[in-house]
């Protein structure tokens, strides 16, 4: 088979593998129940690319966060579940039928006013969410991504979590015991404030974070060899290889063991009541030809970054699950003009063979482009949460 | 009533009107059971399991191991482990796990009971029996580094594959760790 440099997938050991032996995945129908903005909605999917056209404030995004939340049992935007329930309302529901390597998963999310979130598998009830993390991934890319560049560096750990976590269940459990520990370390260090927590009791906990930090400090390190070398290529491409686009990785591991940090950091820690040092605190940095994004880049130079740090990580969950993921492209035309545009779709078209939802505030724009691309996609018309119409277009050759 | 776990204020209400249906000389021997239980069961002032006197069955069984002690967070936990019928040594009941977020810190735990019992000289190996959970294995942790000065044999309860599964559903945690806490062939021959 011929490969193209681009068409990579990268693995473990750094093997390429072919796009055949990766397996499908597609959307085939979604329906909410009190979910956000909407009532009740039912929608069906036919099509590799489907958009969501409408105006803002009616609820195209809130689709594509139903979709996330099926990916990973919650919202790309709030942490708070009872914060997806329709105002008013004690309960929502999502159900989505995928089809994943040709088998149906039927995976349907509730979400109750204080309660437990109940997330079912093909009736099945997940004695855990984590287990179903991976199972059916998906990348969003939104106007939202912007907080990659404002926010504080737990933002950017998320990103790194949330697509290691996409294909490393092992990983994940690491992280989640690494946090608890983390948690209940700071909680001595506060219950004895100013007296400072005996050593003895710090010990266990330190332990653990120990334990816990080596494995997430080699994976995120195997991450991020992984997502320089595809993000560089990606950047390259969708800006038309102007300028070169770069990241790296900030660790205090890589200078000095878990242990070697608590051990340094011990009086600050006790003096300011929290576990000051460690992996928690890693970082990830974004440049373009080697100057800070966040200080010169322009708006446009920043959303390109950011589109192409969102598609490198579809490219590493693609290899690395074998599965292709679902690319979830939340307001496409946000500060980006026409022309960068078009040249991503033919990006998307030519590199992306999983399912593709795109939303956009205008009725023709997207249609007409993925038409003289001829492309084949679906259109559902949003308009008042509620009512949806919809389209298919084949296209001619 | 609903003060209880696991009773919510309906279920109570039934409970209580329950009561209420039946005969007064049944509820009166009712409530005494209440009461004699409460009177006369207490902590084991060896392992801190359950008992009606001032020591327990199992730590007042002479053919019972006492070179051996399994440290169990609960009371349930002895219930469960003896109804294997494997294990012929005695208990220590800690309490609970350490998990400051909880408010459980080593002093409201047994953990002072269970060093003077080993630094007593007749115990040979103490079998932790913790939840493989982050404050299961801390407890564990804590109680190693106390007794590791004490010269005594410390083991841990196997982790892995349970009997009669399968490889293909065990979760990839778990599977990882039997991988690396494998065992050697023969002691599994050894019945």
């Amino acid at each position: 088979m011929e490969t193209m440099p681009t068409n990579f997938n990268p693995t473990k050991d750094g093997t390429t593998d072919p796009l055949s032996s990766i397996d499908t995945l597609a959307l085939r129908a979604l329906s909410l129940f009190q979910f956000k903005n909407y009532e009740s909605a039912s929608l069906e999917f036919s099509s590799p690319i489907v958009c969501f056209l409408g105006n803002n404030g009616e609820g195209k995004t809130n689709l594509l966060d139903a979709v996330h939340y099926l990916s990973f049992t919650k919202s790309y935007f709030h942490n708070s579940d009872a914060l997806n329930i329709l105002h008013e309302h004690d309960q929502a529901g999502i159900t989505g039928e995928f089809l994943r390597a040709g088998n149906p998963e039927l995976i349907h999310c509730a979400i109750r006013k204080n309660q437990r979130k109940v997330l079912k598998r093909n009736h099945k009830e997940y004695e855990r969410l984590a287990e179903h993390i991976g199972l059916l991934p998906s990348i969003i890319i939104t106007p939202y991504d912007i907080e990659l560049i404002w926010e504080g560096s737990e933002v950017r750990r998320k990103f790194m979590d949330a697509t290691i976590s996409q294909y490393s269940p092992v990983y994940l459990d690491h992280l989640m015991r690494y946090n608890q520990a983390l948690s209940q370390r700071n909680q001595v260090l506060k219950s004895y404030g100013k007296m400072g927590a005996p050593q003895e009791l710090l010990d266990p906990w330190d332990y653990q974070l120990a334990f816990h930090a080596l494995p997430i400090f080699e994976e995120r390190t195997r991450f991020f060899v992984m997502l320089e070398e595809v993000f560089a290529q990606v950047y390259s491409e969708i800006s038309g290889g102007k300028e070169r686009g770069s990241l790296s990785y900030s660790t205090s591991l890589a200078e000095a063991s878990m242990d070697d940090i608590l051990k340094k950091n011990r009086e600050k820690d006790r003096i300011l009541e929290r576990t000051t040092g460690g992996i928690h605190k890693d970082d990830l940095d974004f440049f373009i030809e080697n100057q800070p994004i966040k200080k010169f880049a322009s708006q446009g130079q920043q959303k390109s970054f950011l589109i192409a740090l969102k598609l490198a990580q579809y490219m590493i969950i693609r290899g690395r699950s074998k599965v292709h993921p679902i690319l979830l492209l939340d307001d496409l035309y946000d500060k980006v003009d026409d022309l960068r545009v078009s040249n991503l779709l033919d990006w998307i078209l030519d590199k992306i063979k999983g399912q593709v939802f795109i939303s956009d505030t205008h009725i023709d724009r997207i249609p007409d482009l993925l038409q003289s691309k001829k492309a084949a996609f679906q259109i559902y018309k949003i308009a008042q949460n509620t009512c949806l119409s919809h389209s298919t277009s084949i296209p001619h050759h | 009533m609903s003060g209880l776990p696991g009773i919510g204020r309906k279920t109570a209400l039934r409970l209580v009107l329950e009561l209420l249906k039946r005969k007064p000389e049944e509820v009166k021997r009712f409530s005494e059971a209440f009461i004699q239980m409460r009177e006369h069961i207490h902590h084991c002032s060896i392992c801190h399991n359950l008992s009606d006197e001032e020591t327990c069955s199992i730590c007042r069984n002479a053919s019972r191991d006492r070179s051996t002690i399994c440290v169990v967070s609960d009371i349930r936990d002895v219930m469960a482990i003896e109804s294997t019928e494997q294990y012929k040594g005695l208990y220590h009941v800690l309490g609970g796990l350490i998990s400051p977020m909880d408010g459980v810190g080593p002093s409201d735990l047994t953990v002072d009971d269970l060093l003077k019992r080993v630094g007593s000289g007749e115990v040979q190996e103490i079998i932790f029996a913790l939840s493989a959970t982050m404050e299961g294995e801390t407890t564990g942790f804590f109680l190693y580094k106390k007794l590791q000065p004490l010269e005594v044999k410390i083991s841990n309860i196997a982790r892995g594959v349970a009997v009669g599964g399968e490889l293909e559903y065990t979760d990839e945690v778990t599977l990882g760790r039997s991988i690396q806490l494998r065992t050697p062939y023969e002691s599994s021959l050894k019945r």
